[in-house]
């Protein structure tokens, strides 16, 4: 498979802080890679500034082989954003929110009217889309969160904990809907604290610890490598490779 | 600027629903001029009564509050999180700026018209054919709210910081402005610091135009307001930073 996105030595201070510190890794055509680490880990502001929300003070970002500041525009075309903070307009409806997002990817008319109608149906909601966010349950606003990131049909989609505080079954149904996703062709970096949805949904594993790379491997390697360590589920891996203090954080 | 339509589109519906805009510029106004005006009817005469005074002095003074709905308004995406989205879509923070900038200026402008319409039909405001210049007049002072509001909304991140930085020079300029009681002063330091507030000259444009059939003042502060207004959202394009707006 060929490189879709390719991280060459980015990093980021916060005051006299580097939270990301040279960091180096590529994302492959077709790879759900999971992005995991302990709070404080650098995996957010890396994510910031792979979607081009931040500026990285050294390093840079290739899409395509080509790098991302001369094509912004493109890149961010081909970009799909799930955030974790539900990004919603609570006051438009399901089917306004899908419409308005997907239209700022310059998709209008039928074209627009179409991606609309799957996004809604692809994450269970086209029967809901009169109805307003503000009465949906959790589940139905993060399923709505999703539709808004992959309307205009991404090449690269970024979720970030996207199955924060919902019920089983919604959990389990955007699992479904990521594997979906993936099959269809999008390539994905997946956060999470869950590591079970990790092991569900990934093929490779970036393990971040202060502001570093830990690990970078497909999923069985990785596995393979820890074992021998006495670790059975990436919960141990997780544990035994960031061990086991308290990151309390402040934002 | 392809995004500008869409953006704007959401602007407007959104704006047309905002409770502070529409309350603080048709509301408001309507029951602080009824308020005033009944209580102090006896200090006016019946050719030019208390309410007129009242309806030429706080639509202006109400409009310039709105500096503070505008700075809220900057907010929206913050506060509701879809900045995110904003900041990752390819879209340029130009049409983002104009788009808002564009929405609240009509927004107020409609507002400022409406309370102005029941200005006149309910506290028998005449414009002696002057209309057409208050209306400019409102649009421009609205285009200067919009920038200043925009300026601070997207340069600040705490919205506290700028009301309660802003109120204080409000009430100022409002008192300096004559919008609780007529001001005047003999005493040539206190006479230069009314001359120096803009409700003075907004206030004095409007009853100049409406009664005295004098343009000049209204015209060159409508001028004034504008410029700039322009010059603040292009400040705001200019200095818009992608750190403070998520």
């Amino acid at each position: 498979m060929n490189d879709l996105l390719r991280i060459d030595g980015i990093s980021k201070k916060y005051g006299d802080k580097t939270v990301v510190a040279k960091e180096s890794f590529c994302v492959k055509q077709g790879d759900i890679l999971g992005l995991i680490g302990p709070n404080g880990a650098g995996k957010s502001t890396s994510i910031n500034m792979i979607s081009t929300l931040l500026l990285p003070e050294s390093g840079k970002i290739f899409f395509h082989g080509q790098d991302i500041t001369s094509r912004q525009i493109e890149y961010k075309k081909s970009l799909g954003i799930v955030p974790q903070d539900l990004a919603i307009y609570e006051d438009l409806s399901a089917y306004d929110n899908v419409k308005f997002f997907c239209s700022l990817y310059y998709i209008r008319g039928k074209e627009l009217k179409k991606k609309v109608e799957e996004a809604l149906t692809f994450v269970g909601l086209w029967d809901k889309r009169k109805e307003l966010p503000s009465k949906f349950s959790g589940g139905m606003k993060r399923r709505l969160n999703i539709a808004c990131g992959i309307a205009h049909g991404p090449e690269l989609l970024i979720m970030d904990e996207p199955t924060v505080g919902i019920d089983p079954q919604s959990r389990n149904h955007i699992l479904q809907t990521v594997k979906t996703l993936n099959s269809h062709g999008t390539t994905i970096i997946y956060t999470s604290h869950h590591m079970e949805e990790i092991d569900a949904l990934c093929n490779r594993i970036l393990l971040m610890d202060n502001g570093q790379i830990l690990e970078d491997s497909d999923k069985q390697s990785y596995k393979d490598k820890y074992a021998k360590k006495g670790c059975q589920t990436l919960e141990d891996i997780f544990l035994y490779a960031t061990g086991t203090d308290l990151r309390d954080m402040e934002e | 600027m392809k995004n500008f339509m869409p953006i704007l589109q959401l602007e407007m519906k959104r704006r047309s629903k905002d409770f502070f805009i529409i309350f603080y510029n048709i509301i408001f106004p309507a029951i602080i001029i009824l308020l005033l005006g009944y209580l102090t009817s006896k200090s006016y005469g019946t050719e030019f009564t208390s309410y007129e005074y009242y309806s030429i002095v706080m639509i202006p003074f109400c409009l310039l509050m709105a500096i503070i709905s505008i700075a809220y308004a900057a907010q929206d995406e913050k506060r509701l999180k879809t900045a995110y989205r904003f900041m990752t879509a390819p879209i340029a923070e130009a049409e983002l700026v104009l788009a808002k900038s564009f929405s609240c200026t009509i927004m107020l402008t409609i507002c400022s018209l409406i309370i102005l319409g029941i200005a006149k039909l309910f506290f028998h405001l005449s414009f002696h054919g002057s209309f057409g210049f208050v209306a400019i007049l409102v649009f421009s002072e609205s285009i200067a709210v919009t920038g200043i509001g925009l300026c601070l909304g997207l340069a600040c991140k705490n919205f506290f910081i700028i009301k309660n930085f802003l109120n204080l020079p409000i009430m100022i300029f409002g008192f300096l402005g004559g919008v609780f009681s007529p001001v005047s002063s003999l005493n040539p330091v206190l006479s230069s610091i009314i001359n120096s507030t803009p409700l003075t000259w907004i206030n004095r444009g409007i009853i100049y135009s409406i009664y005295g059939s004098d343009h000049t003042i209204l015209l060159v502060t409508s001028g004034m307001s504008f410029l700039l207004g322009i010059a603040a959202i292009l400040f705001a394009i200019k200095f818009f930073k992608r750190e403070e707006f998520f």
